[in-house]
């Protein structure tokens, strides 16, 4: 190591390989350089196949500056000797770094950055949740979650903010009135069916559109009572605004939850099997939340119409920091187990929640099918239907143009058949877009290959399957695997099938005319030869 | 002077044949290149050194595409002339 070789070290190596007196080798290698100078003295170029080309260049004339005096100083134009070496020289030398390969940076994102955004989108759906709760229409996907996330920042800024009231009831009304639109779209058209497809959501979504409005009503009918100087007029007018969409929403939940009451338990049975405390606890704080809240609703009813008790005011207070503490806690270990389970999801490929979703899927088989004409008919109820499920299914992060793709997906194979679409909808609604569309394309020829890879031995995580012999190739001198599948594969990473394939047990030495057999690679996602 | 005539007139100097000489260069640079690749330096006198350099990884930049590729660390070979030499075609 780090030796300074001379011509004899190396007429020493070149007699081993070439079974020939180290003074013959030494002799050799003088020729060899002596005739190197010859030829340069001669042509002013040498050119030695598999070593390289030493020749003369010529060197302009330039400035420069002397390092010991600063003196600008003339350097005339010369001749001097250059080497390039060989194309084969360069990949020998360069055999331990042979594996690295010239990476393109794109501008889009990777898949750790995607990763970081999706952190990072929490905090920006609550920086813009005015922008969001005043689009009436829900048109992002993620609308109800931040919903949510508002309302639960609302209600904890409520008890912080009792002296300003002013400030957070022109918001409420708004999310009310949000959150009251896909209920009410879903409420008429959907009817039974997407209310018992959406029910385990949607109830949760109402309690909690319920908690969100019963902070603003009594910190408004507070308001007056503690602070007599605070004109009457924008607290009336929220009020009333209010009122209007509380009324209807009380009949709206009541009869959904009334009619989902027993359909969210049927729905959440599934859910049992995988968190069952998650799961309970969160039917308990449903069914709990609503019996308070219709309380609360019906009270706080009363309470606009007639003028309240000071002390009735404490009471519902005290109730609803109780509420909203069981709420706050349920949705906390909502948004942990949702968390844990996304990432489950990802790196064992959403099996766990599959079952969960194929569990409710089956068990509302005979629904979904009028629900999907209900997709296919209405487009807004069925994106809210699918956001629900995609809520659910704890894809929340979904975009919505997949989850528009996804919704002609699932309306256009549930038209043809119900088993298939199934298990389409499951894939799109767990898998991220790049996967889906995998998904679907994979579906025939899969079959061929994967009967054919059986034979073979596969890398477990590769990204490629062996699914027979391309060719055989011949090892020579200078060839590497990394070279050879770089060659035959189009990337490095793909020489471990060759080591693989061949049972190659030590890929550093592989003996002169050794037979390499190329494997031939079916990518398995896209299920195409790799081969070039 | 090309390969064939510097092939010939090696296989002369030498008193092999030309296939010979061939297969001998060849082997000459695997054994060259086993020892550079160990980081050792080759010192040939009158001739120059041969050394192993290693150059760092680098993103470029394609000016007309603005596409940025990351070109990984690579060991090249370095040839030094030696002072004889540099003298001698000066």
């Amino acid at each position: 190591m780090n030796q300074r070789l001379t011509l004899t070290d190396i007429a020493t190596l070149l007699a081993q390989r070439e079974n020939i007196t180290p003074q013959q080798a030494e002799e050799f290698l003088r020729a060899f350089f002596q005739l190197t100078d010859e030829g340069l003295e001669r042509d002013k170029f040498v050119k030695v196949t598999g070593f390289g080309t030493t020749k003369i260049v010529e060197v302009s004339e330039r400035e420069s500056v002397n390092v010991n005096t600063g003196e600008r100083i003339q350097i005339g134009s010369h001749s001097k000797v250059s080497f390039t070496p060989d194309n084969h020289l360069r990949e020998l030398v360069n055999r331990p770094f042979d594996h690295f390969t010239t990476i393109t940076l794109h501008e889009d994102t990777s898949e750790e950055e995607l990763e970081a955004a999706n952190e990072a989108e929490l905090p920006s759906l609550l920086a813009t949740h005015t922008d969001v709760s005043t689009a009436s229409v829900p048109e992002e996907n993620s609308l109800p979650n931040s919903a949510i996330k508002h309302s639960v920042v609302e209600a904890m800024e409520v008890p912080e903010e009792e002296s300003s009231p002013v400030s957070p009831t022109p918001l409420s009304p708004t999310i009310a009135q949000s959150e009251a639109t896909p209920e009410q779209i879903d409420a008429p058209k959907g009817s039974k069916d997407s209310a018992l497809h959406t029910a385990p959501f949607v109830s949760c979504v109402q309690a909690e559109a319920l908690v969100s409005d019963a902070p603003s009503p009594i910190t408004e009918s507070e308001a007056p009572s503690t602070e007599d100087v605070l004109p009457i007029s924008p607290s009336a007018t929220s009020e009333e605004s209010i009122t209007p969409t509380g009324s209807e929403e009380i009949i709206t939940p009541a009869e959904s939850v009334l009619s989902s009451d027993a359909l969210s338990e049927r729905n959440t049975a599934p859910l049992l099997h995988t968190s069952s405390s998650t799961a309970t606890l969160n039917l308990e704080t449903d069914q709990s939340n609503s019996s308070h809240i219709t309380n609360i609703q019906g009270s706080i009813v009363v309470k606009t119409e007639e003028t309240t008790p000071h002390e009735k005011i404490s009471f519902w207070k005290t109730a609803f920091f109780i509420t909203l503490a069981l709420f706050l806690c349920a949705l906390s270990f909502l948004w942990g187990y949702y968390q844990g389970v996304r990432t489950n999801s990802l790196s064992l490929s959403g099996m766990p929640t599959t079952a969960v979703v194929s569990d409710t899927m089956l068990s509302t088989k005979n629904r979904t099918t009028d629900n999907s004409n209900n997709l296919a008919a209405s487009s807004s109820t069925s994106l809210n239907a699918t956001s629900a499920t995609n809520d659910v299914n704890n894809s929340s992060f979904a975009k919505p143009p997949a989850s528009e793709a996804s919704l002609h997906q699932v309306s256009s194979s549930l038209e043809k058949d119900l088993e298939k679409p199934q298990k389409s909808t499951i894939s799109t609604q767990n898998a991220p877009p790049s996967q889906q569309k995998v998904a679907h394309s994979a579906t025939s020829p899969k079959v061929d290959y994967t009967t054919e890879a059986r034979k073979y031995q596969q890398l477990p995580r590769g990204k490629a399957l062996i699914v027979g012999t391309l060719r055989t190739h011949t090892f020579r001198t200078g060839d590497n695997l990394y070279r050879l599948a770089r060659k035959t594969y189009g990337s490095n990473e793909f020489a471990s099938y060759i080591i693989l394939y061949n049972g190659i047990t030590d890929p550093d030495v592989i003996q002169l005319n050794q037979a390499i057999k190329l494997p031939k690679l079916i990518d398995k996602e896209k299920l195409t030869p790799l081969a070039q | 002077m090309n390969n064939k005539e510097f092939t010939e007139q090696l296989a002369n100097r030498c008193q092999l044949t030309t296939a010979q000489t061939k297969r001998r260069i060849e082997r000459m640079v695997v054994a060259l290149a086993d020892a550079l690749e160990e980081g050792d330096t080759l010192n040939i006198p009158n001739f120059g050194t041969f050394e192993v350099k290693k150059k760092k990884e680098r993103i470029i930049v394609n000016p007309s595409t603005r596409q940025r590729q990351l070109i990984p660390p690579k060991l090249a070979l370095a040839f030094k002339p030696s002072a004889g030499l540099k003298e001698k075609f000066k």
